[in-house]
């Protein structure tokens, strides 16, 4: 149910969430989805990518303590949900199955 | 080297990102910044950074959602229930002022009730035919100096337009009987004559029944009116002479004319308001039984009432564009040249439904009303609601500190603006549904007295039409708003730590507000109580102006058949009455719209000259007391003599002759001379300017005799004189009015608008007077404390009155000074109607103002000495 909840850059920005454990906030997964994923995507769009994983309800946030870096302003700190890492199980799941259902040739054909 | 992102920028991001996300995003930016610094060198962050504001700048960027999900629902039922206990606690807290909002507002709904059924009722006239949209009265306008415009034409004018122009589907005809009609019926041979005068009454086609849908009960609605002497009544006038008897088939005496007619069929009130209004109507084939035909024939004639229904796919403008050609056929064949056809006068057609309210031309078949009043009572209405919504909002303001602590509460706990918005909104909607209710048994009680006020009829299930129900539910919708929404905006304003803190923040925008709301109730009131002194200015005016004549005492009696023969008997009969002073012959009362007719000098015999007309003996001038101005009255006629005239001033000016004493004039192609002049009389209302005027001196075609009479006695006298009546001849029927009553009745609309203006008046003062009575109350209240310091320290009874009424009397002076140059205004706009009406004088203005504020002296004191005579002991202690 919830995979069809869930887009594939909506996917790939929660794993990021997922990976940083604490410390997601926009410039983190911004950078981080560059340097695992090699996109380079707008701020905006990560920004609302976030906002609206938080709506469907996969990440919650808050916003961190002050601190002397970027002007003493606050970060909004994400993490991922209980149902966001249920989902993420899933998806993972069904990939693995589906990986699974391949017949060995077929890849091979294809060069891998 | 400059390491920041370039500031318009950041301006930018800091003026249009949504405020909750900015902080951290601009954080965000400002940490990404120094990293692209730092990987690709200043130009390139800069695009960087610029290009990334973009992307979260409206419309790109999403904003959050303001609530957590636990909390989306509207319709919180606990929340929805402490809205209520809140509201009916602080309504019964304050019951002197809740109870005075809630009046004022139930009486202004009320108000508002009443004059929406009105002008309903006035806009719906003649709008219940079926086919309404395509029926036309043909009206004809003269191109003259007068530009008089005739709503009755020739008898033939329809039935011709019909054969020339096809989109014409049907016409009909209406045609009052002159004289009025004394119909007689008599069951039996031993029974009683049920003989009665009937002034509301045609000859109609028989088209009349189908363009009309009259609503027959009884006979057949095809045949009723296509035979020779048939009638048909209405239901109350069938009953007055039939009483229980089945009138259908039976014959009624029409003792005019002196023949019968066959009643074919018996008709009920329309459902609907119409400007038609009968009793009677005659089967048009009758009046063409007529051994004078001409008339009939006649294509100057203006007798007829002629009405056309369109073809379905006709239009008006499409039918208009054809007259000009048939005009030139129709008057060519007596003999008119073109261009004097179309220069001398205007054939159009008039939409039945504008006939009610938009029609005050010549021959109209009854007194029509005035749009001009529909929007003065809509305006009126709108005003009476805004002037009790204002006392709404300067109580719901005034009451708002009262609760300022509530509100930080609510704020505390985490209520929305909107919340707080929606919160008090459905307060005043509460308010305003209890005066709904209250203003609903108001409208019920007063209906009857509105009935009596306006002559009309509105029945109370009328109020209750699908469409009634919708605009009730409107209004209270819309007062909700109007005069919840400022209190509403302003008190969820309050900020909570101020509020919490108990600070009085005496905003003096909400007291501007306030004061300027009650300028403006006074300025509606003093304005209504102002024009109110007007109309009744006027009314009076009316009723003392001199006419020119002697209406008082005078008996106007129907002369008719019978009674016309034996008339000189009756005279000398009557006059040995020593109470009975004079008696004279006229074909008019003063007052009636009196018909006109064609003269000419001998010299210009083919130049008409139209004047209206009256016929009279000698003695019509001395019993109205008509002052010659020269020449001398008429000498007895004898039936041989040619008859001779009496001209007022203004006919002489028309005449523009050196002497019109001994002036020779054409008239019904007799040559008659003039023999004296009157000083102008108003024979007609007072609403229009004395016109030229001809009396001529041929008994026979005069209709009435007037007795003057003397003050004593006047019951023994009448009916002295009705028993003189019925011994020289017993069959007639002795018909008679009061002239002076009369020419009252001439005024009847008038009065009625002053009438319900001064209800209005006393509602719209009212009311606001209701609002300043509570704020007084209110301030005298808030103010206690000071009151009691002031007075130990030796303030005076009086001066303590003065402190607190003189805030609100300012108010009410400064009103009183506004209204004044739109009353002028607007009554001057009204007096315009009138040829004849009185000047707006100062004392008007000044008994206007000075009731205003005394009664608003009166409210406001009322509060303020209760608060002057508190014990300064007690009012101290209060806490």
């Amino acid at each position: 149910m919830h995979r069809a909840n869930l887009g594939e850059f909506e996917e790939m920005v929660l794993l990021m969430v997922a990976i940083l454990d604490k410390e997601a906030y926009g410039v983190s997964v911004n950078q981080a989805l560059e340097e695992h994923t090699g996109r380079v995507v707008a701020f905006g769009t990560v920004h609302n990518t976030l906002i609206r994983l938080e709506e469907k309800g996969f990440v919650s946030s808050e916003l961190g303590g002050a601190t002397n870096e970027r002007g003493g302003r606050r970060k909004r700190l994400f993490k991922v949900t209980a149902l966001g890492s249920r989902t993420l199980q899933e998806v993972n799941e069904l990939r693995q199955g589906l990986w699974q259902m391949i017949p060995p040739h077929t890849l091979r054909l294809s060069g891998l | 080297m400059n390491q920041t992102p370039p500031k318009w920028a950041i301006y930018l991001l800091a003026r249009f990102h949504p405020e909750d996300t900015l902080e951290e995003v601009a954080g965000d930016l400002e940490e990404l910044y120094a990293y692209w610094i730092q990987k690709s060198g200043k130009l390139w962050a800069d695009l960087h950074y610029i290009f990334s504001v973009i992307t979260v700048l409206p419309p790109f960027v999403r904003r959050r959602k303001k609530r957590d999900n636990y909390e989306k629902s509207n319709l919180a039922i606990t929340m929805l229930r402490n809205h209520f206990k809140i509201a009916f606690r602080t309504l019964l807290k304050d019951r002197l002022n809740s109870s005075l909002t809630i009046m004022g507002l139930a009486l202004g709904l009320a108000c508002v009730l009443l004059i929406l059924l009105h002008v309903k009722d006035e806009l719906s006239y003649d709008k219940g035919f079926t086919s309404a949209d395509r029926i036309y009265r043909i009206n004809m306008e003269n191109i003259d100096e007068t530009n008089r415009r005739w709503t009755a034409t020739s008898p033939v004018l329809a039935v011709e337009m019909q054969k020339e122009i096809p989109a014409i589907q049907t016409i009909a005809r209406f045609n009052r009987p002159y004289p009025d009609r004394v119909f007689s019926y008599k069951a039996s041979s031993t029974s009683e004559v049920r003989q009665f005068e009937e002034k509301r009454g045609f000859f109609a086609d028989s088209t009349v029944t189908e363009m009309f849908d009259l609503p027959f009960i009884k006979g057949n609605h095809k045949t009723a009116l296509s035979q020779l002497d048939a009638i048909v009544l209405t239901e109350d006038m069938a009953r007055k002479y039939f009483g229980n008897e089945d009138p259908i088939g039976k014959y009624i005496k029409d003792d005019i004319d002196n023949h019968l007619l066959m009643v074919t069929g018996v008709i009920e009130n329309f459902s609907f308001p119409t400007h038609l209004s009968f009793d009677y109507l005659i089967s048009m084939s009758t009046i063409y039984r007529e051994p004078v035909q001409d008339r009939l024939k006649n294509r100057t004639w203006s007798g007829f009432y002629n009405f056309v229904m369109l073809n379905k796919s006709s239009t008006k403008l499409g039918v208009e564009t054809k007259i000009p050609d048939f005009m030139v056929k129709f008057y060519g064949a007596i003999g008119e040249k073109r261009d004097k056809i179309l220069k001398s006068r205007q054939i159009y057609l008039q939409p039945i439904t504008d006939i009610h309210l938009r029609s005050h031309f010549e021959k109209e078949m009854g007194p029509n009303s005035d749009i001009l009043y529909v929007y003065i009572f809509s305006i009126v209405a709108v005003l009476i609601l805004l002037v009790a919504s204002v006392n709404f909002v300067n109580m719901a303001t005034a009451q708002a500190f009262n609760r300022m602590k509530e509100v930080g509460v609510r704020k505390v706990l985490g209520a929305r603006k909107s919340e707080l918005i929606k919160q008090f909104l459905g307060e005043s909607t509460l308010m305003t549904l209890i005066a709904a209710v209250i203003a609903l048994v108001i409208f019920l009680l007063a209906l009857p007295f509105y009935n009596d006020l306006t002559a009309k009829s509105l029945s109370i299930w009328t109020l209750f039409t699908p469409v009634n129900i919708l605009t009730m539910l409107g209004i209270v919708v819309f007062i909700s708003l109007v005069a919840g929404m400022y209190p509403a905006w302003f008190i969820s304003n309050f900020e909570p730590i101020k509020s919490l803190k108990g600070k009085k923040l005496m905003g003096s925008s909400v007291t501007f507000v306030r004061k300027g709301l009650i300028v403006f109730q006074f300025v509606v009131s003093v304005f209504m109580i102002f024009s109110t002194i007007v109309v009744y200015q006027q009314m009076k005016f009316f009723q003392n102006k001199k006419l020119g004549f002697e209406q008082e005492q005078v008996v106007a009696v129907k002369l008719y058949g019978d009674l016309y023969n034996k008339v000189s008997t009756i005279k000398n009969e009557l006059l040995k009455n020593t109470s009975i002073t004079q008696i004279g012959l006229t074909s008019n009362l003063p007052g009636d719209r009196i018909g006109m007719d064609r003269l000419a000098l001998p010299e210009k015999p083919k130049e008409d000259i139209s004047m209206r007309l009256v016929f009279g003996d000698e003695n019509l001038l001395p019993v109205l007391k008509i002052d010659l101005k020269s020449g001398r009255n008429f000498l007895p006629k004898t039936d041989d003599a040619p008859p001779t005239l009496i001209i007022n001033e203004a006919a002489a000016k028309v005449l523009n002759v050196k002497d019109p004493i001994g002036q020779k004039l054409i008239f019904w192609d007799k040559t008659v001379e003039i023999v004296g002049v009157v000083k102008d009389f108003h024979f007609a209302s007072l609403h229009n300017a004395i016109e030229p005027l001809v009396i001529v001196n041929i008994p026979q075609e005069t209709t009435y005799f007037l007795m003057k009479v003397k003050g004593e006695n006047l019951t023994k006298t009448i009916q002295a004189a009705q028993n003189t009546v019925a011994r020289v001849s017993p069959n007639s029927v002795f018909s008679y009015s009061f002239l002076d009553e009369k020419i009252e009745h001439l005024y009847d609309s008038e009065q009625r608008v002053g009438n319900i203006m001064k209800v209005f008046a006393v509602f719209a003062i009212f009311i606001s007077c209701l609002g300043l009575f509570g704020l007084s109350a209110y301030v005298a209240q808030l103010r206690t404390k000071e009151i009691g310091i002031r007075k130990t320290l030796g303030a005076s009874i009086t001066s303590v009155v003065i402190l607190l009424s003189k805030d609100f009397l300012w108010l009410v002076v400064i009103a009183t000074l506004l209204a004044f140059p739109l009353g002028w205004w607007g009554m001057t706009q009204w007096l315009k109607e009138f040829a004849y009406a009185v000047e707006i004088q100062w004392w008007m203005f000044a008994a206007a103002g000075s009731s205003a504020i005394l009664i608003a002296v009166l409210t406001v004191s009322f509060q303020s000495i209760k608060a002057a005579l508190l014990n300064p002991l007690k009012s101290l202690k209060i806490e």
